[in-house]
């Protein structure tokens, strides 16, 4: 018997670990104004999961086959993620579900299945998924520590980080290809149409609280975790769907925040409105 | 005998180019080590262009463009390039002291932490442009002026020969213009070669030897005080009236 041995305790560990990764890649999705992108990849993830299940592979692998193609295609595009292949994008993003719909039709998968992969099913995670999530998530957050400074650039100044003869094209397949990482790492856990709101909303939450990029990541991951375990323990109590639960306390989290964060929010504004100027810390 | 050093940028004949299709042609001229050119032209002139080919962003299709003796790619190294503070978004979660330190991320690289160096190159970036006292602001809360003047602080902290700003003196209010051309005068003075493209004339005579006029085409690369005449303004702007008020020139709308 171990700890892991309980399904509870698995997808305590699964929820911590996705809603800490999910929160701090967000912050480079929510800076390089990325979540659109970020969405068209959850829907091209979805046929490669949904293909891999019908052939009996890892599911992480289609996941991440479709989504590798994805990023590159978008990255040969655009040249600049975020930026003028949102046509592209959107027809990828409805092509890419509508693939997923009609293999799941043709295939033997159930509608339990179909639900598994498009809102997860974070209490059948086993101990391979949660192997996945932690070997994934140790390699993202090294990568961010030693690329994160020049992303930051990025996110901040494209032209510039390119001007000052940074290797712009392999740091944005690198971000694209990080985040299509996230997506399938979460797929499992809260399925390829809820990934988006773990990867966007605490980040876009931290942004509302802090001014600091570092904190900012903090604040998000801190937030995602918190926002999944909240998720999953009100899922438990209410027996409701554990995946959408996550997603509707990150969302709750955010509306929250909109309204009372000190220098963003809405009270806030209300007293100070002229435009373009911030609350300067005392 | 040692060669003589190579002009810090160097345009002969060169055509730039967007998917193929000319932007602007026929530059011909040379920017040299202590020396400011001021780059002048109506809006969709090619003055970003030129910029961006200096800095190997924009194919050149004719004749050549060469940084520090070398293709632009291959020196970004050597250049410091001012973009407009007005093109980012003041709501990134970013210091002042930050900003400047991206200049130095280069140097510092991908294995290293910024060290006591770093920081003091920082801090003396912040205070060749007179905003010391404002590292720690967070850089969309500084006025339109002092964010301009902290993006040539970035530009200034890894001590480059070549030094591009496109249009600083846009919207920027006095007391930052005269601190930019405080900063670039001095840079000029240790040889740091500098072009700069603007649309005030007002800081070109004190501050720049040369003048380039560009109107999708190369009106004039010479002394500013032959480049910058009512006649040559009137060809470059395209009819438009150019006024000469005490000594200023103005160009206005006709």
């Amino acid at each position: 018997m171990t700890w892991f041995d309980t399904y509870t305790h698995r997808a305590y560990a699964e929820a911590v670990m996705v809603g800490l990764l999910a929160g701090v890649v967000g912050v480079q999705v929510v800076l390089r104004r990325l979540a659109f992108h970020a969405m068209a990849t959850t829907h091209a993830t979805f046929p490669g999961v949904v293909l891999a299940s019908i052939l009996g592979i890892d599911i992480y692998l289609g996941g991440t086959a479709f989504g590798v193609l994805f990023s590159i295609a978008v990255l040969a595009l655009t040249r600049r993620p975020g930026r003028t292949a949102s046509g592209a994008i959107g027809v990828v993003l409805a092509a890419g579900f509508a693939l997923g719909a009609v293999l799941v039709a043709a295939g033997p998968a159930s509608d339990r299945k179909l639900s598994a992969f498009l809102v997860g099913s974070i209490v059948t995670i086993d101990t391979h998924d949660l192997a996945v999530t932690a070997a994934v998530g140790t390699v993202i957050l090294a990568l961010l520590a030693v690329f994160g400074r020049e992303l930051g650039f990025a996110a901040f100044d494209h032209d510039g980080m390119r001007a000052a003869g940074h290797p712009a094209l392999a740091l944005d397949l690198l971000l694209l290809l990080i985040v299509q990482a996230v997506v399938v790492v979460l797929t499992p856990a809260v399925g390829v149409m809820l990934t988006l709101a773990l990867l966007v909303a605490p980040a876009a939450t931290a942004r509302l609280w802090t001014d600091s990029l570092r904190r900012t990541g903090v604040v998000a991951g801190l937030l995602g975790a918190g926002s999944a375990v909240t998720g999953l323990e009100l899922s438990r109590h209410y027996d409701v769907a554990a995946g959408a639960t996550i997603a509707l306390v990150a969302a709750a989290g955010f509306v929250v925040s909109l309204l009372v964060s000190p220098r963003h929010g809405a009270l806030g504004r209300l007293l100070d409105r002229r435009p373009g100027t911030a609350t300067a810390p005392a | 005998m040692t060669e003589p050093a190579p002009d810090p940028i160097r345009f002969t004949d060169a055509t730039m180019a967007y998917h193929r299709a000319p932007v602007l042609e026929g530059v011909d001229g040379r920017v040299r080590a202590g020396e400011a050119v001021a780059l002048i032209g109506p809006n969709g002139g090619g003055k970003t262009t030129l910029i961006k080919a200096v800095l190997g962003l924009v194919p050149v299709i004719a004749g050549t463009v060469t940084v520090a003796g070398r293709r632009p790619a291959e020196a970004r190294a050597r250049v410091g390039y001012v973009p407009q503070a007005a093109s980012l978004d003041p709501e990134f979660p970013v210091t002042a002291r930050q900003v400047v330190m991206m200049g130095r991320l280069r140097l510092i690289g991908r294995w290293r932490r910024p060290g006591r160096q770093d920081r003091a190159a920082v801090d003396e970036a912040l205070d060749r442009v007179g905003l010391a006292d404002r590292a720690g602001a967070r850089f969309g809360t500084l006025s339109g002026g002092q964010r301009q003047r902290v993006l040539l602080a970035r530009a200034l902290s890894p001590d480059p020969p070549i030094l591009l700003l496109d249009e600083p003196f846009n919207g920027v209010d006095a007391v930052s213009q005269d601190a930019l051309i405080t900063a670039l005068t001095r840079a000029k003075s240790t040889g740091t070669a500098v072009l700069v493209s603007t649309h005030d004339l007002a800081p070109v005579p004190c501050l720049c030897e040369q003048t380039c006029l560009v109107n999708r085409r190369q009106i004039a690369f010479g002394p500013t005080e032959l480049a910058l005449t009512p006649d040559l303004l009137r060809a470059c702007y395209g009819g438009h009236v150019v006024d000469l008020d005490a000594g200023r020139l103005v160009v206005t709308r006709g």
